[in-house]
C-alpha cells in the first residue's frame, strides 16, 4: 500500500504547480467575493480531486494492467485510492484553515463559527462526490467517468440545497446552518466509508 | 523441485466475438517458450488470464508449483511482467519508480536495479515520458529483473523496437535464463526474435493452440517442398501438413524434410522458418 501511495503522491506532486495556480486564482477571487474561509472548501476539493484523477492516469499509462501483477491484492490497489483521497482531502482542509488563519490574523476578525461551517462544508463537498467519483473512475471509461465526476458534484450540491429547503420549512436554517453542515459532513463521511468498503471488493472481481 | 514453471491447462475465456478455447501448454523450468500467432489470435488474452488480469471461464493455471487459488503475493513477487509499451506512470523517473517498487516488493534489490539502469544506459532521473520507446521497454525489463523473478512473462515486449534494441533485449533474456531455475514466457508476432532465443514454440490461432513444439524440431525437421503442378500430384497427401498455391506452382509444408528428400528426390525442399510455418497454418489449405 505504501508503494502505491508513494507512486500517486509523485504523480500529484508532478501537477502541483497547476494546483498552486488554481488555489491562487480561484481561491483568492472566491475569498475576496464571499469569505476567506471558502478557500478551505477549494483546497480540500481541488486536492482530493487529484486522487480520483490518478485513477485515470493509471489507466492512460496502463499501470492498472500492470498493478494486477504486483504482489498486492487488487482490492488494496483500489483501497489505496480511497486512502489517498482522504489524505489529500485532510491536507486540503488543513492547508485551507492555515491560510485562512493567517488572513484572519491580518484582518483581526477570527470567526470560530465560520471555521466550523466551512470545514464541514469542505468535508461534504469533498467526501460525498468522492464516494461517487472514485467508483466511476474505476468502472467507467475516461469520458463517462468525467461526466460521473461532474454529476457527483451536482448531486452533492442538489442534495445540500434540497436539505436546506426541506429543513427551512420546520426551522430557521440561518441560525442552525453550522449544525446542518455538521450533519451533512457526517453523512458524507459515512457515504465515503461505505463506498470504500464496497468498491474495492467489486474491483477485485472486475476484468481489465 | 517441480519441472514446470508454468502449466496452462484447458484455459478458456469466452467473449461475444472471441473464444480462447482450451489452451494448454507448459513452460519448463530453465527454458524460453515463445507464444506466437497473428494479431487477435489470443496471445494477450492467454497472458492476461495467466496473470489474473481477466477472469477465466475454465481451465487452470499453475505458476511456480502453485495452483490458481494458491497463487499468493509471494508467488506474484517472483513473476516479472513486461507488457508492450511502458506501463509505468510517465510523471515518474526511473529512480522514483525504484523507490515505489522498493516498498511493494519484499525482494526488491535497489543496487541491482541501479546497476541495470547503468548497464542499459538509462538515465535514472529523467522522467519516463521523456524516454524513447526502446528505453521504456528496457526500463520495464530492468524492473522485472530487480525483484528476484523466477518467471518472466512478456507480452509483445519487442514489438515496435529497432533491431539493435531488440537484440539487446534478447541478450538480456539469454542472460536471465542462465540460471536453470529461471523461465520465460514471451509472446510475439516477430517470430525471428523467437527463432533466436526460444526453446519451445506455442502457436495460437483463432483462440486455439495449433501446435506446441520444440523450436529445433520446427527449424531442423520441418521443410517446404516447392514444386510444379505435375510433381505436386505425386506427393502423398499424408505427408502434407498444409499446402499453398503460388504463381509458379505449389508449396507444401512437411514435418520431416529429410524423409521427404528421400521420398521425393527430384523435389526442391527448403528449411521452413517459423514465419513460413505460421503462414501455412493460417493461409494454407490443410
Amino acid at each position: 500500500m505504501k508503494g502505491l501511495l508513494l507512486k500517486d503522491l509523485y504523480i500529484v506532486r508532478d501537477g502541483a504547480l497547476m494546483l498552486v495556480f488554481t488555489f491562487i486564482a480561484v481561491g483568492a477571487g472566491m475569498a475576496f467575493l464571499i469569505s476567506p474561509w471558502v478557500l478551505t472548501v477549494i483546497t480540500a476539493t481541488t486536492l482530493s480531486l487529484q486522487a480520483a484523477a490518478t485513477i485515470q492516469y493509471d489507466r492512460t499509462s496502463q499501470w492498472d494492467r500492470f498493478s494486477v501483477t504486483l504482489p498486492v491484492p487488487r482490492s488494496q490497489v483500489a483501497a489505496s485510492k480511497y486512502l489517498l483521497y482522504l489524505l489529500l482531502c485532510s491536507a486540503g482542509v488543513v492547508l485551507g484553515i492555515l491560510i485562512c488563519l493567517v488572513i484572519c490574523i491580518f484582518k483581526q476578525n477570527f470567526d470560530p463559527d465560520a471555521l466550523f461551517m466551512y470545514t464541514c462544508l469542505a468535508v461534504t463537498v469533498s467526501l460525498l462526490p468522492g464516494s461517487m467519483s472514485i467508483p466511476c473512475a474505476f468502472f467507467l471509461d475516461e469520458e463517462k467517468s468525467i461526466v460521473g465526476t461532474v454529476l457527483s458534484y451536482m448531486v452533492t450540491a442538489g442534495l445540500f440545497a434540497g436539505l436546506i429547503v426541506l429543513l427551512s420549512r420546520s426551522m430557521d436554517t440561518k441560525d442552525s446552518i453550522g449544525g446542518i453542515c455538521g450533519v451533512t459532513a457526517a453523512v458524507s463521511a459515512a457515504a465515503f466509508l461505505l463506498s470504500w468498503a464496497v468498491c474495492p471488493k467489486r474491483i477485485a472481481r472486475k476484468d481489465l | 523441485m517441480k519441472e514446470n514453471a508454468l502449466v496452462v491447462n484447458r484455459l478458456t475465456k469466452k467473449y461475444k466475438d472471441f473464444v480462447l478455447d482450451n489452451v494448454s501448454f507448459t513452460v519448463p523450468r530453465g527454458s524460453i517458450v515463445g507464444l506466437i500467432g497473428e494479431n487477435g489470435a489470443g496471445k494477450s488474452t492467454t497472458i492476461n488470464a495467466i496473470l489474473g488480469s481477466i477472469r477465466k471461464d475454465g481451465g487452470s493455471v499453475e505458476i511456480l508449483g502453485k495452483q490458481d487459488t494458491e497463487i499468493d503475493d509471494k508467488i506474484r513477487g517472483q513473476i516479472g511482467v513486461v507488457f508492450d509499451g511502458s506501463n509505468f506512470p510517465a510523471a515518474l523517473s526511473a529512480r522514483q519508480l525504484g523507490k515505489v517498487f522498493q516498498k511493494i516488493y519484499d525482494t526488491w534489490d535497489t543496487d541491482r536495479y541501479l546497476m541495470l539502469l547503468d548497464k542499459m544506459s538509462l538515465p535514472a532521473d529523467k522522467k519516463i515520458k521523456q524516454l524513447s520507446k526502446g528505453m521504456k521497454m528496457k526500463l520495464s525489463i530492468a524492473a522485472a529483473l530487480s525483484h528476484d523473478s523466477r518467471l518472466l512473462v512478456l507480452d509483445e515486449a519487442t514489438s515496435g523496437l529497432d533491431p539493435v534494441v531488440r537484440d539487446d533485449i534478447l541478450d538480456m533474456f539469454l542472460d536471465f535464463i542462465q540460471d536453470e531455475d529461471h523461465s520465460i514466457l514471451v509472446s510475439s508476432h516477430i517470430t525471428t526474435d523467437l527463432e533466436k532465443v526460444a526453446d519451445h514454440i506455442v502457436f495460437i490461432h483463432q483462440g486455439k493452440v495449433v501446435f506446441s513444439r520444440p523450436k529445433d524440431e520446427l527449424r531442423y525437421k520441418y521443410g517446404i517442398i516447392r514444386c510444379g503442378t505435375t510433381q505436386f500430384g505425386s506427393i502423398d497427401k499424408s505427408d502434407m501438413i498444409a499446402r499453398r498455391r503460388q504463381d509458379y506452382g505449389w508449396e507444401v509444408l512437411v514435418s520431416d524434410r529429410d524423409t521427404a528428400r528421400k521420398k521425393y528426390p527430384k523435389a526442391v525442399i527448403d528449411p521452413a522458418t517459423i514465419d513460413e510455418i505460421m503462414l501455412f497454418y493460417i493461409k494454407g489449405e490443410m
